[in-house]
């Protein structure tokens, strides 16, 4: 019985929610809706701050500034204008390419992937992830001349 | 010390395996190697057809010129007057490939002739591609079908017809990378790795820089990565080996100048920069998965998806429509819309490469490979692991486009070994098996496929129990029907031995610069008449001399003759191509103005009517005819071209357009005068039509005159005149001299009216 | 009744008073066999393309602009067609406008029938060329075209809704994938886009009222051809599967060895079967396994 009642409240909080989204105008369900997942935003942030290693850290702060880096790049394009067009992709792609290697170096050094990779081995990763981004890199200054 | 022994035993049966497999790949090489030698013994070390000619001239370049005069080399001696920008608009990886080998050569002071080095690269690399394919096949099961899966690629005819000595051409070393690249992908999504991956893009880049149909790869790899994302088979390995590909392989094909900025532009490219995207998208949602609740992470991946999709392809369309992206480029968008080619670009219909391909080709060119080929599909099917996904997306994508091009045969080809090998594989596994528990063994290879289909494990297991005892009792009377299969099937084998053989030999290996017909008697006829013909060129002609020919000479007489072209074989003018066409239909007088513009000194035309060699210009004269025509609607007119029941006349009842056309005249100049004494001055007899020229029809010609005529008349040349000295028309001029000779030869002819009157 | 092409019908009557002249106006006219007692099946695929050529230049100039289009048929008008001596059909002839009378009513100008496919936009292009004005076709808009491509979607989306279960367990069915690829790879390697490309007729008489099932010549086909071959490719391949998957569940070793036996005799035979029919194909081959020739 005290399970019954317990989950009623749990039950009813949706569906109180729901019934204001259909009655109320539009602004009123962004307001709600995005209250709420801020919350649990903000829950999971601080949880992945808290269990996450300085490496990850490191990694994921580099992927970040890559991708803040290749976002200012294609602004700037779209703002000023493509002229050296092989020097804006060649920089954009260098920041998608070490992008997309780091990711990979992360998903691979991950623990929790052990078992999707059985032959890669964390300095395996490391060495494929720097033969990767010099081969980029080559490929980038070559391409910019 | 028994466990020792047995250790050290199973050890030294590994071994012996391991040297008897590298003995039979060895030796698969060789004779994947020297069959395609038939054409050298035949004739000799010569280069065949006509894109290998200028292959090999821009090979020549590069080695006399070295690689960055070669990247920059704007070749003034073809498509005169414009020019061609050559280095910026070719596969550099075949020059550059027998140019590092020669090099090499040279380095250990091996003298060996750059034309030998073109001649038997492609022999070369077939061996190389036997071992790709074997690599590969040894992924999709085991090593035993590796291996009879590079002994099918190794002799099949679908593969030699573009791989025999001599044919110089982009697909020679164009397919070894196509499986070695198909290889690494298939290792790469196996171990994840960034390496195999990184190392994948570098063979991509090659074959960017080899051939044009990477587009096939391009294609290919995607398509695979999003049928596993369909089938929701996403893992990290997937990520990890097609963002490490394209990252690298996109950046790396865009060195290539002819290629430039094309993967981020064309349509074609699309696919695999879609797929990278989404792929950023599944694995960016599944980190989030893990660190948020389930029911944020759905609402935010419900919405960001819906957002994306419509951005997506509200970007995509305004882009095409604004001309950020190309369209789909026309040689592949005739394989996705069958008649656009036909009606929109009649140089692609003309090639008949471009056309499709009738079910005789296919079984030419696999003979019994292609029956097994759907056996191993569905066997295939059985086990469907994330790698048999691709052969499976390759055989149903290679088929088609194989169908809709003849020269796709090509791509289809290894799948087709592949698969065959398989099917050919399991079916020896199972009955070649005469140790007693052979049953055993085939019982728990069927067992396994079970366990595969129905996750009932324990069932399957006590079904196999009752099953080996049941058979273990009478295995004998099974050995007859092992027999019958192995027997059959050995001798199928046999079969297609045989069939490649003769295949190869007979429709594979003529370098149709010089032909090959057998005299009443039987023995041998090489008919050279196109070397003849180029020679006397070389030899007669000044050196900047002009000489307009239909494209498909272009590079020949580029490579042997060694003189300026208005068009060839890389059809990248339509209007020039265009502009040549309508001076080969036009009338003289008309003909003789752009003649004179252009600056053509010779005009070259071939013609097989006397020989019988059906590929003559008179039977392209249509499409010489309808490009121009696509042009200049005005000016030529398909239907003048046949009579007025459609059908299409070189006789006494061809048009009037017909007959005053530069390219008839040319053809049959003089040739009725060939059979006057023949047929009774019924006139000449044309073999490829089969239709009789008279001698009222045949042609007088006023602006040009005959310099050169081969020996079997396949071949000949003429002369535009120049502009008369008296300052004459040249019609007058003709005419007048005409009439001189006319008055001179009065006397003889009377003689002749009289004695044909005698009869 | 058919909405109104603007194509006048002339018959014997009529034939001469509107050609014979003067007249103030151009007139194309179709001189056409149709009906089935004439063999001309050009007559009968024409006769479409010239009612839209008709009733487009009525729907762009409704009138007229001097300008008519007229057809013939030969039951209607034998004597003219006679008189004109015209053995064959069908022809499409102009009229330009005259002042004098024309006795032997030739035209000024004959289009000469191409062999394309699409007969209405060559037609046209002659007919404006000649006449020197811009006839642009107008293609009948299809309602029911649009109705019936609603309706199907609709009536799709509703299914999908209301099968979604099954259709999932279907579309998850690994068989029906197999075997949706191999009818795939089957069709293409029988040469399926060689009909669709080509056009190819779906089997040619021999002359001798009989029908030919296999055509000579190694780089053409008709479409029967890509049916008979699929099917012998089918037969083989599905006999060696057989022979993996099937044969070795076979308990009882008697009907096993029955079993491998019919089915091997099975692959011979239709493998012959299929190398003689590609003897047929390529005259030159010399390889062959027993001689069973069905065709």
């Amino acid at each position: 019985m005290s399970k019954r009642s317990s989950k009623v409240p749990a039950m009813s909080t949706p569906t109180s929610i729901k019934r204001e989204t259909t009655l109320e105008p539009k602004q009123s369900i962004k307001s709600t809706s995005t209250s709420t997942s801020s919350l649990t935003l903000c829950q999971s942030v601080h949880n992945y701050w808290a269990s996450a290693t300085t490496k990850v850290k490191l990694m994921d702060t580099f992927m970040a500034f890559l991708v803040v880096l290749g976002v200012l790049q294609f602004i700037f394009c779209v703002l000023v204008g493509n002229f050296p067009f092989n020097a804006f992709l060649g920089g954009f792609s260098s920041t998608v390419g070490q992008f997309v290697l780091t990711a990979c170096l992360r998903i691979q050094t991950s623990p929790s992937n052990v078992q999707q990779f059985p032959q890669v081995s964390p300095e395996r990763s490391l060495g494929d992830f720097i033969v990767g981004s010099l081969i980029l890199h080559f490929a980038v200054y070559h391409f910019i001349n | 010390m028994k466990l020792k022994q047995l250790t050290f035993s199973v050890d030294t049966a590994e071994r012996v395996q391991l040297l008897l497999r590298v003995i039979i790949l060895i030796g698969i090489a060789a004779v994947a190697i020297s069959s395609r030698l038939f054409s050298v013994v035949r004739f000799e070390s010569i280069i065949h057809e006509f894109d290998p000619w200028f292959n090999f001239r821009a090979t020549k370049y590069l080695v006399n010129n070295g690689f960055y005069k070669f990247l920059n080399w704007f070749d003034d001696r073809t498509w005169y007057p414009l020019g061609r920008v050559t280095g910026g608009t070719l596969y550099p990886g075949l020059m550059v490939t027998s140019g590092i080998i020669h090099k090499i050569l040279h380095i250990f002071s091996l003298p060996i002739d750059i034309r030998n080095i073109c001649v038997l690269l492609a022999p070369a690399f077939s061996g190389l591609t036997a071992y790709a394919t074997y690599l590969f096949t040894k992924e999709m099961k085991n090593e035993a079908a590796g291996l009879l899966a590079a002994a099918f690629m190794g002799i099949a005819p679908g593969y030699i017809s573009r791989s025999v000595a001599g044919s110089y051409d982009n697909e020679a070393i164009a397919i070894f990378l196509l499986m070695i690249t198909f290889y690494l992908w298939i290792k790469a999504i196996k171990l994840g790795s960034v390496f195999w991956g990184a190392t994948c893009a570098m063979f991509y880049f090659y074959m960017v820089a080899a051939w044009g149909g990477y587009v096939f790869i391009t294609n290919m790899i995607p398509v695979h990565v999003f049928v596993l994302l369909l089938m929701g088979r996403y893992n990290d390995r997937i990520y990890v080996a097609y963002s490490s590909w394209y990252a690298l392989g996109t950046l790396a094909s865009m060195q290539i100048p002819f290629v430039g900025f094309l993967p981020i532009r064309s349509s074609e490219h699309m696919g695999a920069l879609g797929v990278f995207g989404l792929l950023q998208l599944v694995a960016f949602s599944q980190f989030l998965r893990n660190q948020l609740s389930p029911k944020l992470f759905k609402r935010i991946l419900i919405s960001s998806v819906i957002g994306i999709i419509t951005l997506a392809g509200l970007a995509l369309t305004a882009m095409t429509y604004a001309g950020v992206i190309a369209p789909w480029g026309g040689r592949f968008y005739s394989l996705w819309d069958t008649n656009y080619a036909k009606v929109h670009i009649p140089i692609i219909a003309s090639v008949s490469e471009h056309q499709p391909t009738a079910w005789p080709s296919f079984f030419f060119d696999t003979h019994m490979l292609v029956w097994l080929f759907p056996a191993g599909i569905y066997l295939i099917f059985q086990e469907l692991r994330d790698e048999h996904l691709f052969v499976i997306v390759y055989a149903v994508l290679g088929s088609y486009f194989a169908g809709v091009m003849v020269r796709l045969m090509l791509t289809l080809t290894p799948v087709i070994c592949v698969s065959a090998a398989v099917a050919i594989n399991t079916l020896f596994e199972m009955y070649t098996n005469f140790t007693i528990d052979g049953v055993k063994c085939t019982l728990t290879i069927t067992n396994k496929q079970n366990i595969i289909e129905e996750p009932t494990q324990v069932a399957g297991k006590k079904e196999s129990e009752t099953k080996v005892e049941e058979s273990d009792k009478e295995f004998y009377l099974g050995l007859v029907g092992k027999f019958a299969v192995i027997t059959s099937f050995a001798l199928y084998l046999f079969m297609f031995v045989i069939h490649c053989t003769w295949v190869t030999s007979n429709a594979y290996s003529s370098p149709s610069v010089v032909l090959a017909s057998r005299n009443p008697d039987g023995s041998q006829l090489l008919i050279d008449d196109f070397r003849e013909a180029y020679y006397w060129l070389r030899m007669n002609t000044e050196e900047d001399a002009r000489v307009m020919s239909w494209w498909d000479y272009g590079y020949q007489i580029g490579g042997m003759a060694d003189r300026t072209t208005l068009v060839d074989n890389n059809t990248w003018n339509n209007t020039h191509i265009a502009t040549v066409g309508k001076a080969m239909a036009s009338s003289e007088e008309k003909a003789y103005p752009i003649l004179r513009k252009h600056d053509v000194d010779y005009i070259l035309v071939v013609f097989g009517g006397h020989l019988g060699y059906s590929g003559d210009d008179i039977n392209k004269f249509l499409w010489m005819v309808r490009i121009s025509e696509g042009i200049w609607p005005e000016d030529i007119k398909e239907r003048l071209f046949f009579t007025d029941k459609g059908e299409y006349k070189v006789d006494g009842e061809a048009t009037q357009t017909m007959r005053d056309s530069l390219l008839y005249k040319m053809s049959y100049y003089n040739y009725p005068d060939l059979y006057a004494s023949i047929n009774n001055g019924a006139g000449g007899y044309d073999r490829v039509r089969q239709q009789t020229i008279p001698m009222s029809v045949s042609p007088k010609l006023n602006v040009i005159e005959e310099a050169f005529t081969s020996e079997n008349w396949i071949v000949r040349i003429y002369k535009v005149k120049d502009l008369d000295n008296m300052g004459r028309d040249l019609f007058k001029a003709t005419a007048f001299d005409e009439g001189r000779n006319k008055k001179k030869r009065k006397a003889s002819s009377s003689d002749k009216k009289a004695a044909t009157l005698r009869v | 009744m058919k909405p109104p092409t603007g194509i006048i019908r002339l018959n014997d009557k009529t034939f001469e008073k509107v050609l014979g002249g003067p007249r103030d106006y151009d007139i194309v006219v179709l001189l056409t066999a149709e009906g089935p007692q004439f063999d001309c099946p050009l007559c009968n695929q024409f006769a479409s393309s010239f009612d839209i050529i008709g009733s487009s230049w009525l729907k762009s100039h409704p009138s007229s602009d001097n300008i008519y289009y007229a057809v013939a048929n030969f039951p209607e008008a034998p004597s003219s067609f006679k008189k004109l001596q015209i053995t064959t059909a069908p022809n499409l002839w102009i009229y330009k406008a005259t002042d004098e009378k024309s006795s032997d009513l030739s035209p000024d100008s004959k289009y000469v029938f191409p062999q394309t496919e699409n007969m209405h936009e060559s037609a046209a292009s002659f007919i404006s060329q000649e006449l020197e004005i811009n006839l642009k076709i107008h293609y009948p808009y299809r309602y029911d075209k649009l109705i019936i491509n609603l309706v199907s979607v609709l009536v799709f989306t509703v299914a999908i809704k209301v099968f979604f279960s099954k259709l999932k367990a279907i579309a998850q069915n690994r068989n029906l994938w197999a075997a949706l690829c191999m009818v795939a790879v089957l069709m293409f390697t029988a040469g399926h886009m060689f009909n669709v490309i080509r056009k190819t007729p779906y089997v040619v008489n021999n002359g001798k009222g009989a029908i030919t099932y296999i055509l000579g010549g190694f780089s053409t086909q008709i479409a029967v051809e890509t049916q008979i071959v699929a099917i012998i490719y089918a037969i083989l391949a599905f006999s060696t599967i057989g022979l993996v998957m099937k044969v070795p569940r076979i308990t009882n070793v008697t009907k096993q060895s029955m079993v491998t036996f019919a089915i091997c005799g099975l692959i011979l035979v239709v493998f012959s079967a299929l190398i003689s029919i590609f003897r047929i194909k390529n005259g030159g081959y010399p390889y062959g396994l027993l001689s069973i020739n069905p065709f």
